[in-house]
């Protein structure tokens, strides 16, 4: 984002708007500082239109500060699945995609949600820690374009001085191996210096049990009251 | 995407809060769908909702209005809402399920009551995404008040401070609970902030 130097007037109204508190205001210069560092360029203080006198702009960038766009602003379009958005179709489909099947758990890592953001750094010591565990990557989701080495959870150099809102790591795991990933999850959570949310997708039982709830229940882990439920209401298209 | 399972508080605070998605899959039903939202569409406008939109045409609290929504609705396009009572959620699932079209649809919110209404509906619910809360340096996040307000922006547009503003606004007496909530709400683009929700928990301070 850019905030155009001589056109602002200094009313800092624009300066509550920002997500991750990049926007801040000059008693000096009189005038909104943007801290291009800190800025994801996720557009809420050009979309807001709080700024009297257009002094905000949303300009185009180059690679690989397009990253920040791309995983921050839900209306833009990601070049790797040409949807909106930071992830997949994940459990919205899995009625008719099966992409969970009986005896896996979908794992979500939703690096520096809510509301934080988290360096591409900090997403890579995540997914260090994962490669132990022979994990498989969604491939469809935006995060696999930014690996080196997936193996080795290792990103590329020129992508690893950039920061975003939010980026997902998304796998599956036979339900055998979950406990130990999740284990290594909650031990390099220590190490990051941003917060992430967690959440575990699986399907549900035919006589309504839900085996991921055991499987958190099991380990001590606190799971929230609510969820997102696929209703099993999809079905193939018929030819 | 999970940016509608992480919306935080208690269960008292959640007892209202839905959120309803309808997702055509690529390349397994997709082709056709457009039709199929707009009847989507109409069922959700007709048993209310309380906010709706799409996420490259911004929400009816951004400014998106229904007759401009319908005419984006093609195949593979999403529909996005929030509805604010149970009834109503109720209702649509029950016209949903009459007149099934087959695309998939996902709806967060509190398990048991999502169950429960299955189970009266006769729907099976297929597979769960859970959250199991946020991890890592906790002590950067602001105040769970706060929190139960941003994340009902799943995509995260609505700052902390925002959320702090309006809240001292309401409290000084130079803003009503209804126009911070309008105000943001304008801020989720894709339309499932809970305006709602967030008016009542702004009324309580």
């Amino acid at each position: 984002m850019v905030i155009i130097n001589d056109s602002c007037i200094g009313c800092r109204q624009c300066l509550a708007y920002c997500p991750v508190g990049a926007i801040s205001f000059s008693a000096e210069e009189g005038r909104s500082k943007l801290d291009l560092d800190e800025c994801v360029e996720c557009g809420t203080c050009y979309r807001s239109e709080v700024c009297p006198v257009d002094a905000i702009e949303y300009p185009d960038l180059d690679y690989p500060r397009t990253l920040r766009r791309h995983f921050s602003d839900p209306t833009s379009r990601h070049e790797l699945t040409r949807m909106p958005g930071r992830g997949t179709e994940e459990v919205k489909t899995n009625d008719v995609t099966n992409r969970f099947k009986v005896g896996e758990v979908g794992v979500c890592i939703e690096m520096g949600r809510p509301g934080i953001g988290t360096s591409i750094m900090d997403v890579e010591t995540v997914t260090k820690a994962l490669s132990k565990y022979g994990v498989t990557y969604e491939k469809k989701n935006p995060l696999v374009a930014l690996f080196s080495n997936a193996e080795k959870g290792e990103f590329k150099d020129e992508v690893k001085g950039e920061r975003v809102l939010s980026i997902i790591i998304e796998f599956v795991v036979p339900v055998d191996r979950v406990t130990e990933v999740l284990k290594a999850i909650k031990k390099v959570s220590c190490e990051i210096e941003t917060v992430f949310s967690i959440s575990l997708a699986g399907m549900i039982d035919d006589d309504g049990s839900i085996p991921v709830m055991e499987i958190a229940e099991k380990l001590g882990l606190e799971h929230k009251p609510n969820a997102k439920i696929n209703l099993g209401l999809g079905r193939f298209l018929e030819a | 995407m999970t940016h509608s399972l992480h919306r935080e508080g208690s269960v008292k605070s959640l007892e209202n809060d839905y959120v309803i998605l309808i997702t055509p899959a690529i390349s397994v039903n997709d082709k056709g769908s457009g039709e199929k939202l707009k009847r989507y569409l109409k069922i959700l406008v007709e048993e209310g909702v309380e906010n709706i939109g799409d996420v490259e045409h911004g929400s009816i609290k951004s400014g998106l209005t229904i007759e401009k929504l319908d005419s984006y609705l093609g195949d593979g396009k999403r529909i996005r809402a929030a509805i604010s009572d149970k009834e109503s959620l109720k209702r649509i699932l029950a016209r949903i399920k009459e007149e099934d079209m087959g695309l998939s649809i996902t709806v967060s919110g509190l398990v048991d009551n999502i169950f429960e209404m299955s189970r009266e509906l006769g729907i099976k619910p297929h597979s769960i995404n859970m959250a199991l809360g946020v991890w890592g340096k906790v002590s950067l996040l602001p105040e769970e008040r706060i929190r139960e307000i941003t994340t009902m922006c799943g995509h995260h547009m609505v700052s902390s401070s925002l959320v702090k503003e309006a809240i001292k606004k309401v409290r000084d007496g130079k803003m009503t609970p209804e126009e911070a909530s309008e105000k943001i709400g304008k801020l989720c683009v894709c339309g499932i902030f809970n305006t709602k929700r967030c008016r009542m928990l702004l009324e309580q301070g």
